[in-house]
């Protein structure tokens, strides 16, 4: 099912989002430091693209980015381009009414918490109609209620005439996320970036939800984005995926390419270092050696060279840049 | 030299098969105040009638959700926590209640590692006072042997200490935020060590860390294991983490211990519906995997009023009517030998699909179970059995 979708999505006029060369900058007390430095991928029509990294890869800076979300005045888009249906959103960010119209309406975000996304102070309805409220000033308040009401019992809600009474607090994680979901989608928009939606809750719960994403996904019609640290989200939910490290993107390819065939040393660990259950249990698991150096004692060159095996004088001097070993498979490695 | 000390307490122990931790019928009740008086309004069942035996050297697995109890279970074990019901043994003494001395003396020999490295290691003292508090404690009490007495040997030994979990020697006058999580973690490591107990609790060691640090603790793990010959309680959500670490795994559901086997045969063949939706719920990073997946109804009922019967039918496929009022017991799976054998095949219960699936299983654990009865000849450990806790494979119950 997904491998006939991806067939047909080639064609450029399929890609409804184009990152390229994304810089972004936060003002830091150790000066500035690019928490993204030249990151680009695209994201075709209909498809699911996961972001996998460890946490500081840049990976929800990323995204916040694409929302014109980033923490203000610290963060920056220093350069590079984020074209939505081939327009660069990049100079719209500075102009508030420009993005609202964007933000919200074609393109929705969830977030890793849902107890700290949503007001504690506000019942799920009122939280909801704000949506309608900004995007379709027009609409009555009766029918508001009605269509949050609809969008809670597609995401799965036993009881939403009950739910929009409630609080936050009175509902348990599963259902957060599930209102969060509903709210993001609303407005019907046309990308959906879920940062981390599952990590906060339990495996059957999680299971639930990206199921109900991708039911969701293929009745809307619309493009996600999955952004996780946990590669079995992304082998089982995403056509495309992304592997970061360091503020770059280290490897991209269609998801059976990515994980029957890496190139890039540090996909090849992150692989290998999980417990699977094929793994032999007890056996010494294979490791990457050292950890993540904070943003500002990244090392020059390639970021990833201080913690790889492969490692060669190239790497700690130049920055690979982006080839292509396979159709459609990028690596930024100096292997290849 | 203090490594001696370490070679005699396991000889000691030559008597490989005894257990050496002893969990039986723990309860354990929350109450929950609430109005203008602060009366008693109800009871939460945090772990609801749970026992297990873990023997020396060995890893028990506690897996489930969130609110499943399995927290609350390790803190009864280690004490932290008074129990409202039932008993916990080391080396066969009881040491339910212990207190002053007596729990000091338990706490020597049974340590914890907890989830968080961010909140359990005290941010204003040193790694070296953190480490060098328990030498001091104990000693105090004990008065053994152990020569930690001053701060010149104190130091030695935590220096011994720090690289045996892969630090290095500086680290003694830093502070814990000067660490990564993973560094954290190996400095929770060492400090539950650093008396070389018998048995380590370890409360989800590796949650909260990025995946490439995750397998080095797990490794670090393992070989301290092997080394030190801990046995030891290891409770987390991730599946895949569990299994690898584990001998035996009980899943736990609701309070209550729903399955118990031999890792290999719990996800080879689980048997309860609950673990087959836990297990067919984990992601697997490999997208040509064609496993079905099982997605649960619903969520957790509340654990202040569990289900009645079995507390699992609310969200169960397979559910009967004799769930819904019966609770079932945590029995071998040779119930299940029976029940096919005799009733099932000639009767039209819609389970016998679900039966039919698992009897494979079943022959697979008999053969086990055959073979290690002759080896130890015991059969009353539950390391043997499968244990499973759902009317399922009850024949009496489904007779009726």
């Amino acid at each position: 099912m997904i491998n006939e979708s991806k067939a047909k999505l080639t064609a450029t006029s399929d890609i409804i989002l184009n990152v390229s060369n994304l810089v972004v900058s936060f003002e830091t007390e150790k000066g500035r430091v690019k928490a993204v430095d030249g990151a680009g991928f695209k994201l075709k029509k209909g498809a699911t693209l996961g972001i996998v990294g460890e946490s500081g890869c840049g990976k929800s800076v990323t995204a916040l980015a694409i929302m014109g979300l980033l923490p203000k005045p610290s963060g920056r888009i220093e350069s590079g381009t984020i074209e939505f249906k081939s327009e660069d959103m990049v100079p719209l960010m500075g102009k508030q009414g420009e993005m609202h119209k964007i933000r919200g309406r074609q393109i929705s975000m969830i977030f890793q918490e849902p107890m700290t996304a949503l007001n504690p102070v506000q019942k799920i309805g009122v939280q909801m109609n704000e949506v309608y409220q900004l995007h379709f000033p027009l609409m009555k308040s009766h029918d508001m209620d009605n269509a949050s009401i609809s969008m809670l019992a597609q995401v799965g809600i036993a009881s939403p005439d009950k739910v929009i009474r409630q609080y936050p607090h009175e509902l348990s994680g599963g259902m957060r996320q599930r209102v969060m979901i509903a709210m993001a989608l609303s407005s019907k928009p046309d990308i959906l970036i879920a940062d981390e939606p599952t990590t906060a809750l339990d495996v059957t719960v999680q299971a639930q939800i990206l199921d109900m994403i991708n039911d969701l996904q293929a009745k809307l019609g619309m493009s996600v984005i999955i952004i996780t640290h946990d590669l079995g989200v992304i082998a089982e939910n995403c056509d495309d995926a992304v592997v970061m490290y360091g503020g770059r993107v280290a490897e991209r390819a269609a998801v059976p390419d990515l994980f029957s065939n890496p190139v890039h040393p540090y996909t090849q660990g992150l692989l290998k270092s999980i417990p699977g259950f094929a793994t032999t249990p007890k056996s010494t698991l294979p490791t990457i050696k050292g950890q993540v150096p904070s943003l500002d004692k990244m090392p020059s060159g390639c970021r990833f060279s201080n913690r790889c095996d492969h490692v060669m004088e190239i790497c700690r001097s130049a920055v690979p840049l982006e080839t292509e070993p396979a159709k459609g498979h990028f690596v930024a490695c100096h292997k290849y | 030299m203090e490594t001696l000390v370490q070679d005699d307490m396991k000889g000691e122990s030559a008597i490989e098969d005894i257990p050496i931790l002893q969990v039986m019928h723990l309860i354990k009740h929350f109450p929950v105040h609430g109005g203008i008086f602060l009366r008693k309004q109800g009871v939460v069942h945090a772990v609801d009638d749970v026992s297990f035996d873990v023997r020396k050297g060995q890893t028990l697995g506690l897996v489930g959700e969130s609110g499943c109890g399995k927290t609350t279970l390790g803190r009864c074990i280690m004490g932290l926590y008074p129990l409202s019901g039932g008993s916990v043994k080391l080396h066969g003494q009881n040491i339910t209640g212990a207190t002053g001395k007596k729990l000091k003396s338990f706490r020597l020999r049974m340590q914890m590692i907890f989830q968080d490295p961010f909140e359990s290691l005290n941010s204003r003292h040193t790694v070296g006072e953190i480490l060098e508090e328990k030498y001091i404690i104990h000693n105090r009490l004990s008065n053994d042997i152990r020569g930690s007495g001053n701060s010149s040997s104190r130091r030695r030994e935590i220096v011994k200490l720090l690289d045996r979990v892969g630090l290095s020697e500086q680290a003694i006058t830093r502070f814990p935020h000067e660490f990564s999580g993973g560094q954290r973690q190996r400095i929770g490591i060492a400090r539950a060590i650093s008396l070389e107990p018998e048995v380590l609790i370890c409360d989800e060691p590796v949650s909260a860390l990025d995946v490439s640090v995750q397998s080095q603790i797990l490794n670090l793990m393992l070989t301290l294991q092997k080394d030190m010959g801990l046995t030891s309680v290891f409770i987390s959500h991730d599946l895949a983490v569990v299994r690898h670490v584990s001998d035996h795994i009980a899943v736990m559901y609701l309070g209550k211990i729903v399955e118990m086997a031999d890792a290999g045969k719990i996800y080879d063949h689980p048997m309860h519906p609950y673990t087959k939706a836990l297990l067919s719920a984990v992601p697997v990073a490999d997208p040509k995997s064609t496993r079905e997946r099982i997605i649960l109804k619903g969520e957790v009922p509340s654990p202040l009023n569990p289900p009645e019967g079995c507390r699992f039918h609310t969200r169960c496929e397979y559910v009967m009517d004799i769930c819904k009022h019966q609770e079932p017991r945590l029995e071998p799976s040779e119930a299940v030998i029976l029940k096919y054998s005799s009733e099932l095949l000639n009767s039209d219960n819609e389970s016998l699909n679900v039966v039919k699936d698992s009897l494979d299983a079943v022959k697979d654990s008999l053969d086990i179970v055959k073979e290690s009865l002759k080896y130890t000849g015991n059969s009353n450990s539950n390391s043997t059995h499968h244990l499973v806790a759902c009317h399922l494979y009850h024949e009496k119950e489904v007779k009726r």
